[in-house]
């Protein structure tokens, strides 16, 4: 069982995790200026659907996911495939972006294959050593990721002009309604990955991890205007060269956008987690270290490969993730329910 | 145990970026650009920082030039890469100098390139060179001057704070202007009078294209309009003697704003002012000097803003984002040009220097 603080920060890490090259880039395309309106409502919306993930948290109690899922039998079954895929996607995403990502700004002549390896290794010694690991290592990550936001944000600030964000409201209401079920998907749906913890209540940590990112989607917007932002693959890391603290402290991009790093890798280890939960018992760390070295191979082999690929990620994630929700947090939520209607 | 230390090794020597390592002597660090356009390819010249340690430097300048030539900015790039055995870093470019050719029909095109490039940082200045080529500039050392970019930097720097006819925006924020559709851009300039780099007003941009330059004074009106520009001169004749003149200064940013009406729109402008300079004959113990001072200084700037105004409706070039305020006040675009434009230019004098007036 983990703590109240630890489960705060690995479900911090995990609602900020699929921002990164994915999240800011495709919302500002879709809403410009009222983004961070997007990202607002979105938060309202999400906070929905965190308190059905609370509710399956509350109604399980100390069962962990397997044995919810294996008293479900042929659905459980099911659920455990879906659940599987939605594991291993989110687990090649995140080591694809990462690639991308660090190849893009810091290790830009490293190969591909090399920047993750490093990352592959720690998640198959965290996996190993199991759920509790993890989640204290993101209570370790957790202070300094806030300290790195929080310098971003005050730093930042002198930079940001209104007149960029303005006029408010201006964005289609199809494309406004899109941007907010997107931002709701890709802050939400790595959530389904807390549920390998027990009683876990995950509304602060969600709440908070909001406030990092609207406050993160304003500056942006205020400060390179929705049509630069655009254009930008990766805007929420260009706005960071801007920083230049005391007038001579400077450069200091790379060390800010620690903060992204650390959401990449506390989302990877909790998908691998979540992918060791659910496989069989039998020979399951084999398998595990199979699964993930299959993965990373994917990541940079095929994926990483060819940007047409991570183009097809970018656009089609959202909408996977969300699928993968609403398929099975209802179905959980009402099995679990049903069951602690029997036992009382 | 073992297994751990060597994970631990590795990680170490993978994580470390030792894949990515340069040496500071190995790295031609770039600290100025220039690029022209001539007989349809790119010049690009590199103002590259010597970084050999100061023993062995003795008498070597400070910095070295290279150039490149190609049909694609990219080609022009790698062209004066071939010169230099190091590695081109970009990440200290302090000054991009363009020639007018770029600026009238190319501007688009380093746009596009230079925002791909992840080692350029956008915070560099962007200049335009005027009557000469943008490598005629980087050339241009000298012994007070042996890094031309940070010079030209320290020189838009400085005159942001005083005389105000530089622009007073980086690189990133002349992208965001151009590439907005409802905001027109604008470039400070550079010229070589004596053989000494000084800075010439601004030019005009229409989208991404140049359309030409406004003087000294219309520079600076664009400041104060624009409510950046902290020191204007005005020049007030004396009543009694048509001869002489009073010199005020503007101290503080002015405040200014743009209102607009449907049609109207009001330009206003409020700047505080203090006497810097009498060769009148004037009674400065009494409060209608001041009011008159007040109300010619005024009077000036009304009709600098006016015309200012003519010029940027004649090259179509909304400097000033009158359709980007329409546009955030009635949610629909407009065309600048076929508003009516009413000027409000007040003047405040409230100082006076330490004296009222040096003849008794």
């Amino acid at each position: 069982m983990t703590s109240k603080l630890e489960n705060f920060a690995t479900h911090y890490f995990l609602t900020r995790a699929l921002f990164l090259g994915i999240g800011f880039s495709i919302i500002i395309g879709l809403s410009k200026q009222d983004s961070f309106l997007a990202f607002g409502v979105g938060t309202l919306l999400g906070v929905l659907f965190i308190f059905l993930i609370n509710k399956i948290q509350k109604f399980k109690g100390e069962k962990t996911l397997s044995e919810v899922l294996n008293e479900m039998k042929g659905l459980g079954i099911l659920l455990r495939m879906i659940f599987l895929i939605f594991g291993i996607a989110l687990l090649a995403e995140g080591l694809t972006f990462i690639q991308l990502f660090a190849s893009s700004f810091f290790l830009i002549k490293t190969p591909i294959w090399f920047i993750s390896l490093p990352l592959l290794f720690l998640i198959l010694r965290i996996s190993k050593n199991g759920i509790t690991t993890t989640f204290r290592v993101s209570t370790c990550l957790f202070p300094i990721s806030v300290v790195l936001t929080l310098v971003s944000l005050v730093a930042l600030c002198g930079y940001a002009t209104l007149d960029n964000v303005k006029p408010l409201f201006v964005t289609e209401t199809f494309s406004f309604i899109k941007a907010v079920f997107y931002y709701t998907s890709l802050s939400v749906t790595p959530s389904i990955l807390m549920l390998v913890t027990t009683k876990s209540n995950s509304t602060w940590s969600y709440l908070f991890s909001s406030f990092t990112l609207i406050a993160k989607m304003f500056l942006i917007l205020a400060i390179i205007g929705p049509l630069l932002a655009t254009i930008y693959r990766f805007p929420e890391y260009i706005i960071l060269k801007e920083i230049k603290l005391l007038d001579f402290i400077e450069k200091i991009e790379n060390i800010v956008a620690l903060s992204w790093i650390f959401d990449v890798f506390v989302y990877l280890s909790m998908s691998s987690i979540f992918i060791k939960e659910l496989l069989p018992k039998k020979k399951k760390g084999l398998v595990h270290a199979i699964i993930v070295l299959g993965v990373y191979l994917l990541a940079f082999l095929v994926i990483g490969k060819y940007y047409t690929n991570e183009i097809l990620i970018y656009f089609a994630l959202p909408i996977f993730t969300a699928i993968v929700f609403l398929i099975t947090i209802p179905i959980l939520l009402i099995h679990t329910y049903r069951k602690r209607l029997i036992t009382k | 145990m073992k297994k751990y230390l060597i994970l631990l090794f590795f990680i170490l020597f993978v994580s470390t970026g030792c894949f990515d390592y340069t040496e500071l002597n190995d790295m031609a660090i770039v600290s100025g650009i220039s690029l022209d356009y001539e007989e349809d390819a790119y010049h690009v010249g590199f103002e590259i920082l010597n970084t050999i340690s100061k023993d062995d430097q003795q008498n070597q300048p400070k910095v070295y030039l290279v150039e490149g030539h190609g049909t694609s900015i990219s080609e022009a790039f790698s062209d004066a890469t071939l010169e230099v055995a190091k590695y081109p870093y970009l990440a200290h470019l302090k000054t991009l100098i363009i020639d007018e050719e770029i600026a009238r029909n190319h501007v688009e095109e380093i746009i596009d390139f230079l925002l791909r490039d992840n080692h350029v940082r956008n915070i560099f200045y962007l200049a335009l060179a005027r009557d000469t080529t943008a490598l005629d500039i980087l050339k241009n050392t000298d012994a007070n001057n042996p890094v031309v970019s940070t010079a030209i930097a320290k020189l838009i720097d400085s005159n942001i704070f005083s005389d105000n006819i530089a622009a007073n925006l980086n690189y990133e924020q002349f992208v965001t202007n151009i590439i907005d559709p409802r905001k027109d851009t604008y470039v400070s300039s550079l010229e070589i009078e004596n053989g000494v780099i000084k800075l010439g007003p601004l030019a005009i941009f229409k989208g991404y294209n140049m359309q030409t330059y406004l003087t000294n004074e219309e520079s600076v009106t664009f400041n104060v309009m624009s409510g950046e520009a902290k020191e204007m001169h005005f020049k007030v004749k004396c009543p009694n003697d048509e001869n002489q003149f009073v010199i005020l200064t503007s101290f503080n940013k002015p405040k200014s704003g743009i209102e607009i009406e449907e049609e109207n729109v009001k330009i206003s402008t409020e700047i505080e002012t203090r006497i810097v300079e009498n060769h009148c004959d004037m009674d400065f113990k009494n409060v209608e000097t001041y009011e008159n001072l007040q109300k010619e200084v005024g009077n000036s700037l009304k009709e600098s803003m006016k015309d200012l105004m003519e010029k940027s409706i004649a090259y179509d070039s909304d400097i000033l984002k009158i359709k980007q305020v329409y546009y955030q006040k009635y949610k629909k675009d407009t065309d600048f040009k076929q508003l009516n434009y009413q000027y409000e230019a007040k003047a405040i004098i409230n100082r006076n220097g330490l004296v009222f007036e040096v003849k008794e």
